[in-house]
């Protein structure tokens, strides 16, 4: 996983899945690069082919602390895969979703 | 994530896989890709392959989560069974277990936790879980897509499946004997589904099935307990122990309740496990018979009725049952539970339709008592009525002719219900016509016929209360002698009803009653109304019973209007139902009016 910040925006791409083992990383990911500045979280799901439960809680978890700062979280490009379990959840209305 | 999937057995062929694996969240993980790999060679389009690599994922997350202490140091356990039309997976856990909703919910949007489950429902087509003591198995079945036409079947065909096989015998023998595991299984239960049907004594069609429960589960024993209908006890069924084991536990509070290992899977209405850690209580009946087994007592139901309790064990006590084992076990038991239930309510049909019966015969004898025509005399009317409770009684009146001269009119109420009291009736009836020749001395004919009648309602401690009155139409009186029944009444247009006739014991009381009689003078515009007690205790909605003040009153109301006897009978009938509304009588009324004319 990488991140960068553009403007107000961290974006954290290249990761393929998002799953139990690697939900913590990106959730410790997030408090360390977080800062004051930082209103939007992007999260760069274009090459993702598996999420599951644990990767659910961890984007809630995300959406959640962003919600509390006044800001929030965006996916970018989800795949077919990822946008049929977002859509199974009820998710696909939380989450802002960026479809290229 | 890069480890490799470190399974204690890998069996890997076209359509059967079977991965142990540590019980761990990264080896979860592992364990769903490595089946990716295996039904993408099945083939299986991307949008299942995906489907499956989830549904996998999160039960295997939920195995490694909640395993228990123990379990955790126990292998988890992956079957794939790839068949014609679907894919089966089990995936074996270790963990306490759980409720399956039929339907998982999905919580809220801000709920971090509970998806796994509603994601595995929602991607399935079938989703089981069975419940054992040591593990519990999930079991997931998604039909596989059509192929496109023109398109080779994604699944070899059964030939060829063998063929490909050869060389992988433990793959085959993996398969045979699961194989063979669900056909014994599934034979057995369409068995006894089909035997469900038969008409056999519940206790030996238990019996008979518990044995071939007990192969296919590979337990040693069995007892089957039965609530008796009440559901006060428990009493013993069938039971392949060699012990005495008949006698009755009691389902009322007390603390044996806690000891019985059956009487705890009664109470708490869930299974009781016993092994090693958990073995059957001392004072348990069992624990003398199988102290050391390990096994379930289960509870079994019938639309929520406890029906009884199947205790099923081995002779060991590390030898647990498998999930699937026990899940055959409560199949059956819920089956049993229906079959007996079933008897049950055949049984309780058969004696409901036994009763209507006894109820029709006895109603057909009590139609056939009373007489279809009145005798009426130059003078006199006279017009008689009677109405029939839910149950039918011994009620009774007739009016016989003697010498084209006298009347005597009888009333008469055998105390009972059904065809006893009928049959005592039609009894009394072909009495009173024997001795035609003592009409013109009713206390005399009341002896006679208490002596005659007594050593048959004394022997069946019934009783009858009856009335006669001998009516002369050449003197214009009557002589009335009573039996144990209420008085008649006495009236005329504008005068007041007065009682007469005394009431001394009913028949089949003393042997040697002598009954009196009262001889009274008939005015020219007199009424006499016999009744049974049935229509003073007539009942309003209210429950207040009409009583005798209320008879008499409503009486001298129809009365007053001069009405004949027919009349007077047809305005008491209506007065009847108009008290006592929807109300059912609750015994049998009948009356009897004579009216000069």
């Amino acid at each position: 996983m990488k991140t960068r910040t553009e403007d107000n925006t961290l974006f954290i791409t290249d990761f393929t899945e998002l799953n139990t083992t690697n939900a913590m990383w990106l959730q410790d990911l997030v408090r360390q690069s977080l800062v004051q500045a930082h209103k939007i979280i992007e999260l760069d799901l274009s090459k993702v082919r598996f999420l599951d439960s644990n990767g659910i809680s961890a984007l809630i978890s995300i959406h959640k602390t962003m919600c509390k700062r006044g800001g929030k979280i965006r996916l970018f490009g989800p795949t077919p895969a990822v946008s049929q379990i977002l859509q199974l959840l009820s998710l696909n209305e939380v989450f802002e979703i960026i479809n290229p | 994530m890069t480890d490799v999937v470190t399974p204690h057995t890998n069996q890997i062929g076209a359509q059967f896989l079977s991965l142990d694996f540590k019980c761990d969240l990264r080896e979860s993980r592992e364990v769903s890709r490595c089946m990716r790999q295996f039904l993408a060679a099945v083939p299986l389009p991307e949008d299942d392959l995906h489907a499956w690599e989830l549904m996998v994922t999160e039960a295997a997350n939920n195995a490694a989560e909640y395993a228990t202490e123990m379990g955790r140091q126990l292998p988890n356990r992956l079957e794939v069974f790839c068949r014609e039309r679907e894919i089966e997976v089990r995936l074996t856990d270790h963990t306490t277990g759980f409720d399956m909703p039929a339907q998982a919910e999905l919580p809220s949007i801000d709920s971090e936790k509970g998806r796994g489950l509603f994601l595995i429902q929602s991607l399935a087509d079938e989703v089981e879980y069975l419940r054992g003591r040591a593990e519990n198995c999930m079991v997931i079945r998604k039909k596989r897509p059509a192929p496109a036409a023109g398109a080779p079947a994604g699944t070899t065909p059964a030939v060829d499946v063998g063929s490909r096989f050869i060389g992988d015998e433990q793959t085959l023998q993996a398969m045979t004997e699961e194989l063979a595991s669900c056909y014994e299984n599934l034979s057995a239960i369409f068995r006894f589904s089909s035997a469900l049907n038969q008409p056999q004594p519940t206790e030996e069609f238990a019996a008979t099935w518990m044995l071939e429960l007990l192969a296919i589960v590979e337990a040693d024993w069995y007892v089957l307990r039965l609530a008796d209908p009440g559901g006060k006890e428990l009493r013993l069924s069938a039971s392949s122990l060699p012990g005495n084991l008949d006698f009755a536990l009691s389902l009322s509070a007390d603390a044996s309740a806690t000891i019985s290992v059956e009487l705890r899977a009664a109470r708490s209405r869930q299974d009781v496990w016993f092994d090693a850690s958990a073995p059957l209580m001392l004072g348990d009946p069992l624990s003398h018979l199988v102290r050391h087994s390990n096994g379930l007592a289960h509870p079994i139901f019938a639309e929520g009725v406890l029906v009884g309790v199947l205790t099923v064990g081995r002779l060991s006590t590390d030898a647990p049952f498998k999930a699937g084992q026990v899940n055959v076990i409560q199949t059956f038991a819920d089956f049993l539970g229906i079959q007996i239930s079933n008897a049950r309510f055949r049984a309780e049909h058969l004696q409901a339709q036994l009763m209507a019966r006894e109820l029709q015969i006895a109603s057909n004898l009590q139609r056939s008592l009373l007489p279809e025509k009145l005798p009426q005399m130059p003078g006199f009317g006279v017009a008689g009525y009677y109405h029939s409770a839910r149950q039918v009684g011994g009620d009774f009146y007739d009016a016989i002719a003697v010498d084209g001269q006298g009347l005597l009119l009888v009333i008469a109420d055998v105390m009972g219900k059904g065809v006893p009291a009928a049959m005592f009736a039609t009894i009394f009836r072909s009495h009173l016509h024997a001795r035609l020749d003592l009409v013109k001395r009713p206390g005399e004919f009341l002896t006679w016929l208490n002596r005659s009648l007594f050593s048959d309602l004394d022997r069946m401690e019934m009783f009858i209360t009856a009335q006669l009155v001998y009516v002369d139409p050449a003197t214009r009186r009557f002589q009335v002698a009573g039996a144990g029944h209420c008085p008649l009444l006495m009236t005329s247009p504008g005068g007041s009803p007065i009682e007469v006739g005394n009431t001394g014991f009913p028949l089949g009381i003393m042997l040697d009653t002598r009954y009196s009689e009262e001889v009274r003078d008939l005015s020219a515009d007199a009424r006499l109304l016999l009744f049974t007690d049935g229509v003073t205790d007539t009942e309003n909605a209210g429950d207040e019973m009409l009583g005798t003040e209320g008879l008499k009153q409503n009486l001298q109301l129809i009365v007053n209007r001069r009405c004949n006897a027919a009349q007077t009978v047809q305005e008491m009938a209506i007065m009847l139902q108009t008290f006592q509304g929807k109300e059912p009588a609750t015994d049998d009324q009948a009356f009897l009016a004579l009216a000069s004319e």
